[in-house]
């Protein structure tokens, strides 16, 4: 290759990588209102990084000390129907007997169950479902903030967000049968005749599915559901009639003379609801109905966002420990490789930069997990390197030219190679396949890592052939020492 | 850096080492389990707490400049070390009219202690409101009994994933190499991952849902060893140069030829741990909740170093002259029969 081409290919990936590190870690005020903010600050981060955001799902006839103080303060004679257990007051009528005490604490416990298995289907990286003091829920979920978001230089994408966790709180701990109503307020009436016993009976589950940005609730109809709905809509009479939890009115609606010609139900629902959709209904459509009614219906739900655990700047420093290891693996390659290791340099960086983009893409909830998956990526494309550079330096010392050496010891290292990251793709698509959670998106961070370094190990040699190819003294680019070969023997 | 540890003739050290290991931590986990909180010492995410909640409602302190929280705060931590309780975790809350301060305590924390703390911080914040009509400060001891189900859900997942990581790494080593090959994967996947959970157990280190990860994290440091290591076995049994050496000989060598790589990859990650350590305590609340992940990270890396570099060279050998054996005996009698 000549000067002029390696040149100008080599300027063109160094700026490529470059401007992609840029576009990924630097954050600045556009203006006086607008910010740019940097790929790594718009990347969701799990609890441990930005927090949880929390609420109490106190159950009718359950308050807490605080709204205890306020009937006090009101109408002492009311305050008498309460009686104190733990930091709750709980009304006399609900426990005044073992039995009945006994039923009821087992009755929120058995509620707490099924919440904690809607949020299970949630696919947060964490989440928790507890009982405080045997009466009220508590359920924390990530808030999901970017960096950006958290710390209030996105102050619309930290509302969303807050805004989500607050919908998913009130959704997921919503208590009722399902029911389809011919009107979608407090006056709408079921329409579902009792025969039916119940509008639940017409559903086998429900699902979430994404196509091209568009997201669904697919309801999937048993044989008798599906009669029963079409005769149904039929008989309609005001034309529309809409899905109900209990007395919370979904935003799901059936018109009269639609024709259901299949035993699924699709609905076309905004990306903030459909999620939360599928699984209340698929919740309520098996059974799993909550006994107790919270937070009046949910209109008194508070959501709080904790700070995290691992402090304020977590953040900053679990970005300054994966700068650190980048550094470390720069500097490695550069002392052992010379100019080679520079090559190796650029591919980390472009690795990185890969990465980073592929999360945010992908909205994957970053933790110190992830991080630490995220080195483990990176060791892998720099070992693998670092196992070539090696075969090749070994094959040099036989004598061969370069071109020789690089050409048979990336022939020797393909089985090894090609080997482990076969295995490493196939692990990771399992975790991120079985798992929920946490380790569901490790799995899939590793998976976007084995493919990027798979790649980005032969792109090595690409640039390898492309930077050496004008430098005259190839063993000296490569910091290897030339064997001389002695006649004499 | 080549090494010359001829570790297939300590097979037997190294199979003591690790059965006394894993054993020990075993038992201790089985007697904690029966006697203690749990096989292992379930941290924050599993164990039930008691904490103390302090919500303000308003933020306006009249005539005083200082953080909210911060007075809050100071008042809290007077009053826990009067009344001698310690709470292991601190987070701040957010509401719409104001936040929280929660504290959270073992589980095992005296509840008179508690409710002593609590009226001294009353006490200490109805002094300092002045205006009662603009501010209004609640103070609640909560004790939560914790059903985290989704922590259980976790590991259970975990479990099923590694399990299926496993029999793929067996399998496709079975394919790729040989079957002792395979063995000797399978043997590492489920002593290095033995070995944690021993050492997970036997340490006592408070675990939260994170050991699921850092499981699975030591499981694929184990499959890229194994990678490693199992080629170069491949590629050193089938060099005419190396034909003369015996097989014991050839798997020291190849062993001596992996340790880095095996090594140095664990090394390396358990540097990252402790600079994790260092840089996130710079900013943790609570530096026990980093110290947590970061152990078991150590933990995992440890034992995938020692598993991956020395006690699975040392048993492949036998298994290589098992395999041999077998080989002999099978083409004598193919020998014989064709023969007869």
């Amino acid at each position: 290759m000549g000067k002029v081409k390696s040149a100008i290919i080599t300027a063109l990936v160094v700026a490529a990588v470059v401007i992609l590190s840029l576009f990924a870690t630097i954050s600045c005020p556009l203006n006086e209102v607008e910010r740019y903010n940097s790929f790594i600050s718009s990347i969701h981060m799990g609890s441990d990084l930005t927090g949880e955001a929390y609420a109490l799902f106190y159950p009718e006839g359950v308050i807490s000390e605080a709204d205890y103080k306020l009937i006090v303060a009101g109408d002492e004679s009311e305050a008498e129907d309460y009686e104190s257990r733990g930091s709750v007051y709980v009304e006399k009528e609900k426990i005044d007997t073992v039995d009945k005490e006994r039923e009821f604490k087992s009755s929120i416990a058995d509620d707490a169950e099924i919440i904690s298995a809607r949020f299970g289907e949630k696919g947060y990286s964490k989440y928790s479902v507890s009982v405080v003091d045997g009466y009220v829920i508590r359920v924390s979920v990530p808030t999901n903030f970017t960096y950006a978001a958290y710390k209030g230089y996105d102050s619309t994408a930290r509302n969303n967000e807050l805004t989500q966790v607050s919908s998913s709180l009130n959704y997921l701990t919503l208590s009722g049968e399902l029911d389809l109503r011919n009107g979608n307020d407090d006056t709408a009436t079921s329409i579902i005749p009792y025969k039916y016993h119940g509008f639940s009976t017409f559903f086998k589950d429900a699902n979430y599915y994404a196509i091209g940005g568009n997201h669904y609730v697919r309801l999937n109809l048993t044989d008798d559901g599906f009669i029963n709905l079409n005769n149904i809509i039929g008989i309609l009479t005001d034309g529309t009639a809409y899905f109900f939890v209990g007395d919370t009115c979904l935003g799901l609606q059936l018109t009269y003379g639609e024709n259901i010609t299949s035993k699924t139900l699709n609905f076309q629902v905004s990306e903030t609801y459909a999620k939360d959709y599928s699984i209340i209904l698929n919740s309520v459509a098996t059974d799993n109905v909550l006994a107790n009614d919270y937070n009046n219906g949910g209109a008194d739900t508070e959501v709080i966002a904790l700070s995290p655990a691992y402090g304020d700047s977590a953040v900053v420093w679990l970005f300054v420990l994966l700068l650190l290891v980048l550094v470390g693996a720069i500097v490695i390659s550069v002392v052992r490789y010379k100019k080679l290791g520079l090559v190796n340099a650029l591919i980390a960086l472009a690795f990185s930069a890969i990465m980073i983009t592929a999360i945010l893409l992908t909205e994957i909830q970053f933790t110190v997990a992830g991080a630490f998956v995220l080195v483990l990526g990176l060791a892998l494309l720099t070992f693998s390197n670092f196992r070539v550079f090696e075969a090749v330096r070994k094959e040099t010392l036989t004598g061969r030219t370069i071109q020789a050496s690089v050409k048979t010891g990336y022939r020797k290292s393909l089985t090894t190679i090609l080997d482990l990251h076969i295995v490493l793709l196939v692990v990771s698509a399992l975790l991120a396949l079985i798992c929920a959670g946490e380790l569901a998106a490790c799995g899939l961070i590793l998976f976007i890592a084995t493919i990027a370094s798979y790649v980005l190990h032969w792109f090595t040699r690409f640039m390898w052939f492309v930077i050496s190819s004008p430098v005259k003294d190839k063993f000296g680019f490569c910091g290897y020492k030339r064997e001389v070969l002695d006649d004499e023997d | 850096m080549k090494t010359n540890f001829r570790l297939s003739s300590k097979m037997h050290l190294f199979i003591i080492i690790s059965t006394a290991l894993i054993v020990i931590g075993l038992l201790v986990g089985i007697v904690c389990q029966c006697v203690a909180n749990g096989f292992f010492n379930y941290g924050e995410d599993y164990s039930n707490y008691k904490s103390i909640t302090v919500t303000y409602e308003n933020t306006d302190f009249s005539g005083n400049e200082e953080v909210p929280v911060e007075i809050i705060k100071s008042y809290c931590d007077d009053a826990f070390s009067k009344t001698g309780v310690s709470s292991y975790e601190f987070a701040e809350g957010e509401t719409t009219t104001g936040g929280t301060v929660t504290y959270k305590f073992a589980y095992s924390t005296d509840n008179g202690k508690l409710e002593d703390a609590k009226r001294a911080i009353n006490e200490k914040l109805a002094e300092f409101v002045k205006d009662d009509t603009a501010k209004i400060f609640n103070s609640a001891i909560a004790t939560s009994a914790e059903t985290l189900l989704g922590g259980g859900k976790t590991v259970a997942m975990a479990a099923i994933a590694i399990s299926v990581a496993i029999v793929f790494h067996f399998i496709y080593f079975v394919i790729r190499y040989k079957l002792t090959m395979a063995l000797g994967a399978i043997l590492a996947d489920l002593h290095n991952l033995g070995l944690f959970i021993a050492l997970m157990a036997l340490t006592r280190i408070p675990v939260g849902s994170s050991i699921a990860t850092f499981a699975v994290i030591t499981v694929l440091l184990t499959v890229i060893g194994t990678c490693f290591l199992f080629d170069r076995m491949r590629k050193n049994f089938k060099d005419e140069e190396l034909k003369k050496l015996t097989a014991f000989e050839i798997v020291d060598k190849t062993a001596d030829e992996s340790f880095v790589i095996n090594t140095v990859m664990p090394a390396c990650l358990a540097t990252v741990s402790v600079i994790a350590f260092v840089l996130l305590s710079i900013s943790s609340l609570s530096p026990l909740a980093i110290i947590s992940p970061v152990l078991c990270s150590f933990i995992g890396f440890i034992s995938c170093a020692y598993g991956t570099s020395f006690f699975v060279p040392s048993v492949y050998a036998r298994f290589k002259l098992l395999g041999d054996g077998f080989k002999k005996k099978s083409r004598s009698k193919t020998a014989k029969s064709t023969q007869k």
